[in-house]
């Protein structure tokens, strides 16, 4: 009888903590996806779309047509951002940029493989904020490759992380 | 000057005495008059205190001694007293003998009964100079009281008498015939042991050496014999098939004991993990730092949105100014706009000219390029 009342509570505890785990895993996991696509949110709005915006402007071609050639030719964000020192020495300076980057810090202590697992979340909220240049990015070939080199490029770029350039 | 050369020399003399070992003699011996304690006295002392040591251990002797004359004295007496006894016990006495269950019997007899059994075994053994017979007469006699009750005391010593003169004339019967069946001299005496060594023990060993024969041992013999193998299997000479119900009860309760206390310590782990889980669910610092973190990010998000987001603007228009798009880029004609029924709104590029049929990069539908949205999903 003792028996088997104890395996009774064992068998009761044993569920109560699956049913915790399980509780801990989804909170955990929903905080961090919260989170994640919060600052994937400013990211896209006040970074890439911008940027993007602009560029498009000069070029004269709406912002999936120049995300198109962008992904086409292989020039990523930190790369057109590399050809112009002045200009992005003059944009890190900014007052409004550190805030942003203080706020976004944890973007930068990230490594290459959150970026790349995250990538689903930042196509998925720029769905939501922008859908056509996230259909771009979708449905072009290489489209997702681009957008991984560029986000750790402008990682690199945003939160200074040191580049070792090897030239054979 | 000289005062002091002489106190410098003084000091100079260098004493090699050893104070530690004196010679002191006796003022008294040498003559002279003391007063005080000598080393003679200290001698004397010292002898006296030995005398006196002497003495005491000699009357210490002497009380052992009278002790162990004391100690012999008693041991003496006990000896004696054990012996005598040992004396009333062997019944050198002429007391009766009757042993206890004799007594127990006579009590048993009615009181007229018992006594004519009593005056007559005392009379029979007053009369009856030889040791031990009236001691083999007396359960006769009370036979006889009990079968024959009432029967005068004159027919009761008859009864003894007879029975008495009937055990004599059997000892002397055995004592007539004894003698003669003992050998004479030693050779006889020799003669009967070859004899009997030859017939019990030459014989026997001669047919055991003729008949000898591999014989089956006694374990063989019980498996070779049905009965008696089943008898030895009765009493459980094989062991036994039946299941050891104590000890396997007693097995069985350790078992439980063990299992019980097992899972007894599981449920005090599992109960601990559960606190540790409760709590971990209940706070996390690491979910802390992300809530404060979400909420600072969309507050902070809008106040710096203008200014960001003009700032991000002017870089792009900048880089693109100074970066010429690459040639070779596709012809804009190749994208083509999908509007599913989904919800998915989008432009779709090829590489070279687009297809009949192209699926919804959302929803995987098949849609027909060129077609109308519609409601069935088609576009």
């Amino acid at each position: 009888m003792a028996l088997e009342t104890l395996r009774k509570e064992i068998q009761e505890l044993e569920s109560d903590i699956e049913g915790l785990e399980e509780r801990i895993k989804t909170k955990v996991s929903d905080k961090a996806t919260a989170l994640a696509r919060g600052q994937a949110r400013i990211f896209l709005e006040r970074i890439f779309a911008p940027y993007m915006d602009g560029l498009c402007d000069i070029w004269g071609v709406s912002p999936e047509a120049g995300l198109l050639i962008l992904i086409t030719n292989d020039v990523t964000l930190d790369r057109i951002a590399n050809d112009n020192p002045e200009a992005l020495d003059e944009f890190l300076s900014q007052p409004e940029f550190k805030v942003m980057t203080s706020i976004t810090r944890p973007i930068g202590n990230v490594p290459d493989e959150w970026i790349k697992d995250k990538m689903t979340v930042l196509l998925d909220v720029m769905e939501n904020i922008r859908p056509e240049l996230a259909n771009t990015l979708i449905t072009t070939p290489g489209g997702k490759t681009w957008f991984y080199n560029s986000l750790t490029g402008l990682r690199n770029l945003m939160f200074g992380n040191p580049q070792l350039k090897y030239e054979g | 000057m000289s005062k002091s050369r002489k106190k410098t020399e003084k000091l100079k003399v260098n004493t090699l005495t050893d104070k530690s070992y004196r010679v002191r003699i006796d003022p008294a011996l040498m003559g002279r008059r003391f007063y005080g304690r000598s080393p003679l006295d200290i001698e004397l002392e010292s002898e006296d205190t030995m005398m006196a040591r002497e003495i005491k251990e000699m009357r210490v002797e002497e009380m052992n001694q009278k002790r162990r004359l004391r100690v012999a004295k008693l041991q003496r007496e006990i000896d004696k007293l054990e012996k005598e006894t040992v004396k009333t016990e062997s019944g050198d006495f002429d007391m009766p003998r009757i042993s206890v269950a004799m007594a127990q019997q006579i009590a048993n007899l009615p009181p007229g009964e018992r006594d004519k059994v009593i005056e007559t075994y005392a009379l029979f053994s007053s009369m009856n100079q030889s040791k031990g017979r009236g001691d083999s007469l007396l359960p006769l006699i009370i036979g006889y009281s009990k079968s024959n009750p009432g029967t005068p005391q004159v027919n009761m010593l008859d009864y003894a008498k007879a029975m008495s003169d009937q055990l004599k004339t059997g000892i002397d019967l055995v004592k007539s015939v004894s003698p003669a069946d003992k050998p004479s001299n030693a050779t006889e005496l020799l003669k009967i042991f070859s004899n009997l060594v030859e017939k019990s023990m030459v014989k026997p060993i001669e047919e055991l050496a003729k008949n000898m024969q591999a014989q089956p041992s006694a374990f063989e013999q019980i498996l070779m014999n049905p009965e008696m193998f089943s008898r030895a299997k009765e009493i459980g000479m094989f062991g036994s098939n039946e299941p050891r119900t104590g000890s396997t009860n007693v097995d069985l309760e350790i078992e439980k004991l063990r299992g019980e206390r097992q899972l007894e310590i599981k449920k005090l782990d599992l109960q601990w993990r559960k606190t540790t889980l409760e709590t971990a669910a209940k706070e996390r610092s690491e979910e802390r730092r992300n809530d404060n973190l979400l909420a600072a990010l969309s507050p902070l998000s809008a106040l710096f949105a203008g200014p960001i987001d003009r700032r991000m603007r002017q870089l792009g228009q900048h880089q693109a100014s100074t970066h010429v798009p690459p040639m070779g880029t596709p012809p804009l004609d190749n994208q083509i706009m999908i509007q599913c029924s989904c919800g998915h709104l989008g432009p779709i590029t090829f590489e070279g000219p687009p297809p009949d049929r192209i699926n919804c990069p959302r929803c995987g539908l098949e849609l027909n390029v060129g077609d109308a949205p519609s409601g069935t999903g088609n576009p």
